[in-house]
């Protein structure tokens, strides 16, 4: 992950739960609002992705680190 | 270039400046204008259309000649495949809208495969169509710019995830807000309106209710959003926390006013099966190119039309009788029925623009055979109107009627009644006879055995 992306995705969420008072009129543009959800929902989950891709990886790693082993154990006994 | 006098703009069509969609000769058209050239032209050379429309996601479209063209800004025109009845989502069940959801979810999709995304996600964008949700809109696709994140994201929330939140988390009757919002539950009311429980639910919670709050944080200050950046990944899991969100919203039809009719009328098997035959002998007497059935709660009379592959519109109050209806359909494939959620005493209204944007029920109509089958004794007793008014109503939506009369000494007859005072002395068969005669020919009736009830076969007055 980007170093720059940190504060995004885990700042911010936090920051946006703070109440605010509440502005309704027609000059509103929803729009940004919608696009910063984005950017922080969207990174958090990527995070998220690449994780649980990263934990897959390792654990496949250790998986066959002791598969191996164990086979040129089974190997030398033969 | 056409006379501008051959053809018809559609009252909708006129916010996107890629196209519209117009009229002529009794076919829908869609002008495509050369500021969308590139996109269409991506659209089409890169295999997503074809890709689409293989997996009947979209509907298919001809290109024609271009003298159909309304304006000089013409690139291309095309007929899309013409759709039989065009349905709105505040008219749709809970899985109706559900599976609109999922459609315009699976498409963008495929869009991003493809090197393209969605630029609106309008609920308006999808149509009933042979039993399953298809997307109409061919001018809805642009080129897919790595880093930008999706410009349709809040329509989508607002058109389809806040509205299924809302009937699934709450009640399923919220699904009208979308009758006031043309453009979909403004998010901030849904937060307002969803359980507090939903703020434990990842999707809910981030794509409703902190965007709500975003929204509120946001809406008064100037941000310069140009800098913010999402990532493939980013983007593909905002469309995958959208879809697992959408597909964890549940709402079980039961309860309800209506769903339980058929196990709770009086009825015997004996009736029910003499009712259905001769409903089957009118419309094979009519032989319908169309038929509306009004009031068919689970659609068991629109299935004698729809089985003859009579294209067929089931409609019903009830929200719990669409969804069974509905979800029997997808059972069973089937391709001529369409469920719709209508309220006959307060029917869709023109919405939007000069109240244009979105057709009246009558102006979808008329039916070539409208079946109002135990129908009248509720909108005579229930809703105080007087059979020549309903009949003023049924002789401005159908060319024939199939039309049932209920006397009063009938046992549901007597359950309305039983809670309201009797004021309805004009109530009687006769009344219902001479009424229904100033607007229709009686062409024949059949009483129904083993009950009192009498089915009628009319057809309209050529003056009304």
């Amino acid at each position: 992950m980007k170093r720059s992306m940190l504060p995004t995705t885990f700042v911010m969420p936090a920051l946006l739960y703070v109440p605010f008072h509440q502005v309704v009129h027609a000059y509103v543009d929803w729009g940004s609002a919608s696009i910063i959800v984005q950017v922080v929902v969207g990174s958090l989950v990527a995070v998220l992705v690449a994780m649980k891709l990263y934990w897959k990886q390792t654990k496949a790693f250790v998986r066959n680190l002791f598969s191996r082993s164990k086979k040129s154990e089974q190997s030398k006994e033969h | 270039m056409n006379s501008p006098k051959s053809i018809e703009s559609l009252p909708s069509s006129f916010r996107d400046p890629s196209g519209f969609v117009f009229w002529q000769d009794g076919s829908v058209y869609r002008q495509i204008n050369t500021i969308y050239k590139d996109d269409y032209d991506r659209l089409m050379e890169s295999g997503l259309h074809k890709s689409l429309v293989e997996k009947g996601l979209i509907i298919p479209h001809d290109e024609v000649a271009l003298g159909s063209a309304v304006s000089e800004f013409a690139y291309k025109v095309i007929r899309p495949e013409q759709i039989p009845f065009v349905s709105y989502p505040y008219e749709w069940s809970f899985s109706q809208l559900k599976d609109a959801a999922l459609t315009t979810l699976d498409i963008q999709k495929n869009a991003l495969e493809f090197g393209m995304s969605l630029k609106d996600c309008s609920a308006y964008n999808i149509q009933l169509v042979k039993g399953r949700p298809v997307f109409i809109d061919t001018l809805s696709f642009e080129k897919y710019h790595e880093g930008s994140p999706w410009v349709a994201y809040r329509q989508f929330c607002q058109h389809f995830f806040a509205p299924l939140a809302l009937m699934s988390c709450r009640d399923v009757r919220l699904g009208q807000l979308l009758r006031i919002h043309l453009d979909g539950v403004p998010i901030d009311l849904a937060s307002k309106l969803l359980p507090w429980r939903t703020r434990f639910s990842f999707s809910l919670l981030s794509h409703i209710h902190l965007h709500a709050k975003t929204q509120t944080r946001y809406a008064d200050r100037q941000i310069d959003t140009k800098g913010l950046k999402l990532s493939r990944r980013g983007f593909i899991g905002i469309i995958d926390s959208l879809e697992s969100g959408v597909k964890g919203l549940k709402w079980n039809p039961g309860g309800t006013e209506w769903g339980d009719y058929y196990r709770d009328t009086n009825y015997s098997a004996e009736a029910l099966q003499h009712k259905k035959q001769v409903v089957e002998e009118f419309l094979k007497a009519v032989n319908p190119s169309s038929v509306w059935d009004l009031g068919a709660n689970i659609g068991i009379f629109s299935r004698i039309a729809s089985g003859k592959g009579i294209p067929t519109v089931s409609f019903d109050i009830d929200p719990a009788a669409v969804e069974k209806n509905y979800l029997e359909c997808r059972r069973r494939n089937e391709t001529c029925i369409l469920p719709i959620l209508s309220d006959l005493t307060n029917p869709s209204p023109g919405i939007g623009w000069q109240n244009q944007e979105r057709m009246s029920l009558a102006e979808r109509g008329p039916a070539d055979a409208v079946l109002a089958l135990a129908l009248t004794h509720h909108l005579a007793i229930s809703n105080n109107t007087p059979f020549a008014k309903i009949a003023e109503f049924f002789a401005s939506i159908c060319n024939s009627l199939i039309v049932e009369f209920v006397p009063k000494s009938d046992s549901q007859v007597q359950r309305l009644l039983a809670t309201r005072k009797d004021i309805f002395v004009n109530y009687t068969q006769q009344a219902f006879e001479t009424e229904f005669a100033g607007r229709f020919v009686l062409e024949r009736s059949q009483p129904i055995t083993g009950s009192e009830r009498i089915l009628y076969l009319m057809r309209r007055r050529e003056s009304t």
